[in-house]
């Protein structure tokens, strides 16, 4: 047993270690004392120790400085100046009657003066006991400061942390994609979930310069890649969605609408249903009298006329088709109807929504593309998705059959957009996050900005995967959102470096640190494993 | 008001100090002829191992429980050992730990000292039960003349300071090795004398040099300054710079002071000078003494003063902290003791005060 320091004072909550000369603590390292039961804790801060006084050692400093201390030196420095980490308990472990390992929160202080020790992979056996392989969502492995324990991968159980929400916050350049690539490629092969990733860098499906899913050995099986790009890689479906897909709810949240504009669109949506999108701009542009255009109108189109009999003035028509017009991306030109983006009037895309459905419904991964669509667009189609979804399930449980069904989770980047405090309705994602999980369905929220995201949804999100911020209000919005007490951990989680981070979840006993591989080596990983099997190759792969 | 008194008190100190003259070494005892300060008596050294082994003893005690009759002190003693710049192990325990009861002898004229080791296995290591003539810690010859009995929880902590000082010396120093004692040589102490004498005699059968370290001096001179700031100053003015040492200062006739006493500065840069004091030092090569103890002196905890005796005071320190626990695991057993309540009340009452 290899010592690193000894209890020296503290309480529960703030237990002060020693540190043995020799050895460097980290913050964030998991320390251990005893064999059966093992109190692991974790270092969150550290400080300078010394037997001097702060005025003997300053005049120690001095004499040096000074020119005063030629062939001074601190005898026995060991013993006289070392360093004092401030460690809490996290988990209390003891071997049950079956001979398995059991954890529990502290409630006790380990022995006092015990002699502390590094952790090593048997040390969190209890982690792996009792979980079902199946249904397992891949963060990384342990972490316990710097150092990694690769043997020792950490999983939650996927079907609860998934329909309680993940959120995945950091800074820029932490780690927040590599973490979503790893966790996803570890899904491809379960089953137990579908999972939509509306991709606003086109980062997760990978080309031939950087690898994805499609270079997952169970791609061609499992993942549905959406691409309104005409120059995608084959295999990959056009993304296009009609109009008719479209309904006045999707707006929610995604479009700022006020009240009046809100009414317009659900009197237009009643008259026409379907097509109500499509009549709005193939009214205008024809300028035809339609329906309720006659000499009572005055030559206005049949919407704007019907509208007004329903006491909708003028403009507010006009703002709300211009704002319609800007987040689908058509515009009405010279009498003709110009699309530019994913949303068509034409007889194409009609079972799209439906289709990525019935993926998700199978449990499998969709990607969709969303990085050449405007901002409004790409929530849109999400909102959709995520619509379709909710109503499908919603019937599912109902009828009684949700349990056959996967869960469904969606991931969302810059999540604040559409879970962010809204003037306006609550839009389907601020709904799944706060009912979701009676559905089976749930959210993986990818931010920067926590702070940003209501108290009420961040407190929704249950597992809470914090990467490296510097940033002490985010911070702050995290941990006072936490499942665990992590108010000591601030410094902590603004030193992570790339790739490592801190796991707090209803589901672990305690906030677990731990560190994602590089994906690029993940994906190595897998295919060196593979290639002791037969070569499969994905059809629609370009190289 | 208080500015005023402060001030006058600064032109008094101001106005001898303007006055400043070394004078010449003063000993008021008629056994110590003092011999005048002479620059030439200066001796500079520089660090240097020698490959001697140095070895502190230190001890410390506090009253725990007294009333008049009794008084229950805790001791320890503890030593520490260096050779070569590192901490050498000795084979004896470190430190020696005990519980010291006193009370009043059945001849009434004297205190009765018990020694209670924490550990039986060390009852080796601390000197016989002992009684003390109660005069030993007053000049008074008053009958009411108060002879506080905490006084001689000193005179077992002293006693055992020598005894397991002998104990080392025999057991784990050879020729040439340095044995350095918290304090003086000198002893003042009833009994004392048997116990030195002990010391010194196990340090002449073995060659190892017993000698005395003081932290603090009250010697003077004849103009009124302290002896060792005299010595300095002396220094300063005729620039003897560096490391140095300085002797003779008297000529020592004292029985029960067996050393030769030398002051010395042990570090440049130090603005402390001390109190060293040699058994034997006439035979010795002092200037070797000196470097050893020097070179042991470079911690930057304290430069100049032995970084050994640091150890060992802090090894063999009873905190008050301490005394708080022990004083109620003592308390806690003496509570079925008939009338102890009584005897306590007899003189804690300004603690009472205290916390009022």
């Amino acid at each position: 047993m290899e010592i690193c320091g000894q209890i020296v004072s503290g309480e529960h909550g703030e237990i002060f270690i020693r540190q043995k000369s020799g050895e460097t603590l980290e913050i964030g390292e998991m320390l251990a004392v005893g064999e059966n039961p093992i109190s692991i804790m974790m270092v969150y801060d550290l400080t300078y120790g010394s037997q001097l006084s702060q005025g003997n050692l300053e005049l120690a400093s001095g004499m040096h400085i000074e020119g005063m201390g030629a062939g001074l030196s601190f005898m026995e420095e060991n013993l006289q100046n070392y360093v004092i980490a401030k460690v809490k308990a996290v988990a209390y472990v003891k071997k049950n009657v079956n001979g398995k390992y059991e954890a529990s929160i502290p409630k006790s202080l380990p022995q006092f003066f015990s002699k502390v020790r590094k952790v090593t992979s048997a040390d969190f056996e209890f982690l792996s006991d009792g979980k079902n392989a199946e249904h397992s969502l891949y963060l990384g492995c342990l972490r316990s400061g710097s150092s990694r324990l690769k043997d020792m991968e950490i999983t939650i159980d996927g079907p609860d942390a998934l329909t309680h929400h993940i959120l995945i916050t950091a800074t820029t350049g932490r780690g927040k994609s590599n973490l979503v690539k790893a966790m996803l490629w570890k899904l491809l092969d379960k089953e137990y979930c579908g999972i939509l990733v509306l991709d606003p860098h086109d980062e997760y499906f990978g080309n031939s310069a950087a690898p994805g899913m499609r270079d997952h050995p169970k791609a061609k099986e499992n993942v549905v890649y959406y691409s309104p790009s005409a120059s995608a890689p084959k295999g990959s479906i056009t993304l296009r969605i009609n109009t008719k897909s479209v309904k006045p709810w999707h707006f929610n949240g995604v479009v700022n609408i006020t009240d009046a504009q809100s009414q317009a669109m659900h009197l237009i949506y009643q008259r026409y249903r379907d097509d109500w999108i499509r009549k709005m701009f193939e009214e205008s542009a024809e300028a035809a009298s339609l329906a309720f255009s006659d000499e009572r109108t005055g030559g206005k189109s049949g919407i704007e006329a019907y509208l007004e009999s329903r006491g909708v003035m003028e403009g507010t028509f006009a703002a709300l088709k211009r704002k319609i017009s800007v987040a689908l991306d058509i515009f009405e030109e010279g009498g003709k109807i110009i699309e530019k983006g994913v949303f068509t009037t034409k007889e194409t895309g009609i079972g799209a929504a439906d289709d990525i459905l019935a993926a998700l419904e199978s449990g499998k991964k969709v990607i969709i593309d969303t990085s050449r669509l405007s901002s409004y667009a790409e929530i849109l189609v999400g909102s959709i998705i995520a619509n379709k979804v909710f109503e499908k399930y919603a019937e599912y449980k109902s009828a009684g059959t949700l349990d056959g069904k996967p869960v469904v989770s969606i991931v969302l980047e810059e999540a604040p957009r559409v879970l962010g405090a809204s003037d306006g309705e609550i839009n389907v994602f601020g709904r799944i996050a706060r009912e979701g999980r009676k559905f089976k369905i749930g959210l993986i929220g990818i931010t920067q900005l926590a702070s940003l995201i209501p108290r009420e949804v961040l407190a929704n999100m249950n597992t809470k995967i914090i990467l490296g911020n510097e940033m002490e209000a985010e911070r702050r919005a995290i941990i006072e959102s936490a499942a665990q007490d992590l108010s000591t951990e601030s410094k902590m989680i603004a030193s992570l470096e790339k790739g490592e981070a801190l796991v707090s979840s209803i589901f672990t006993k305690f906030a677990i640190p731990i560190y994602t591989p590089l994906f690029n080596d993940i994906v190595k990983e897998t295919k060196a494993a593979e290639s002791k099997q037969p070569v499969r190759k994905y059809v629609g792969s370009d190289d | 008001m208080f500015d005023n008194c402060v001030s006058k008190i600064a032109d008094i100190l101001s106005s001898q100090s303007a006055s400043f003259e070394a004078g010449a070494p003063y000993f008021a005892d008629s056994h110590y002829k003092a011999i005048p300060f002479d620059v030439s008596n200066f001796r500079k050294f520089a660090p240097k191992r020698n490959g001697s082994t140095l070895c502190f003893v230190d001890g410390g005690n506090l009253d725990i429980v007294s009333a008049p009759n009794f008084s229950i002190q805790f001791l320890r003693i503890a030593s520490v050992a260096f050779k070569g710049g590192k901490r050498l192990p000795l084979s004896l325990p470190q430190r020696i730990e005990s519980i010291a009861l006193v009370t009043h002898a059945s001849d009434l004229r004297k205190f009765k000292v018990q020694y209670f080791p924490l550990d039986d296995g060390q009852r080796q290591y601390l000197p016989q039960d002992f009684e003390i003539s109660k005069s030993s810690f007053s000049n008074s010859q008053d009958e009411l003349a108060q002879h506080p009995i905490s006084a001689a929880g000193g005179a077992a902590r002293k006693f055992a300071e020598w005894n397991y000082g002998a104990r080392i010396i025999r057991e784990c120093l050879d020729k040439g090795d340095i044995f350095v004692r918290d304090g003086a040589l000198q002893v003042g102490l009833e009994g004392e004398e048997k116990f030195a004498t002990d010391a010194y005699a196990a340090a002449n059968d073995k060659g190892v040099i017993f000698s005395g370290f003081a932290k603090t001096s009250t010697l003077v001179t004849t103009t009124g300054f302290p002896l060792t700031a005299s010595v300095q100053m002396l220094a300063n003015k005729h620039n003897v710079g560096g490391a140095w040492y300085y002797a003779p200062l008297a000529e020592n006739q004292n029985p029960r002071h067996l050393g030769d006493i030398f002051v010395g500065k042990f570090f440049e840069h130090s603005p402390y000078a001390f109190r060293f004091e040699i058994h034997n030092g006439a035979g010795r090569e002092v200037g070797a003494i000196f470097e050893e103890i020097a070179d042991n002196s470079r911690d930057l905890s304290f430069p100049g003063y032995p970084y050994g005796l640091v150890v060992a005071d802090k090894l063999a320190r009873v905190e008050m902290g301490e005394r708080d626990a022990l004083q109620a695991r003592i308390k806690l057993q003496l509570s079925r003791v008939k009338g102890i309540r009584e005897c306590i009340a007899a003189t804690d009452a300004h603690k009472i005060i205290s916390g009022l």
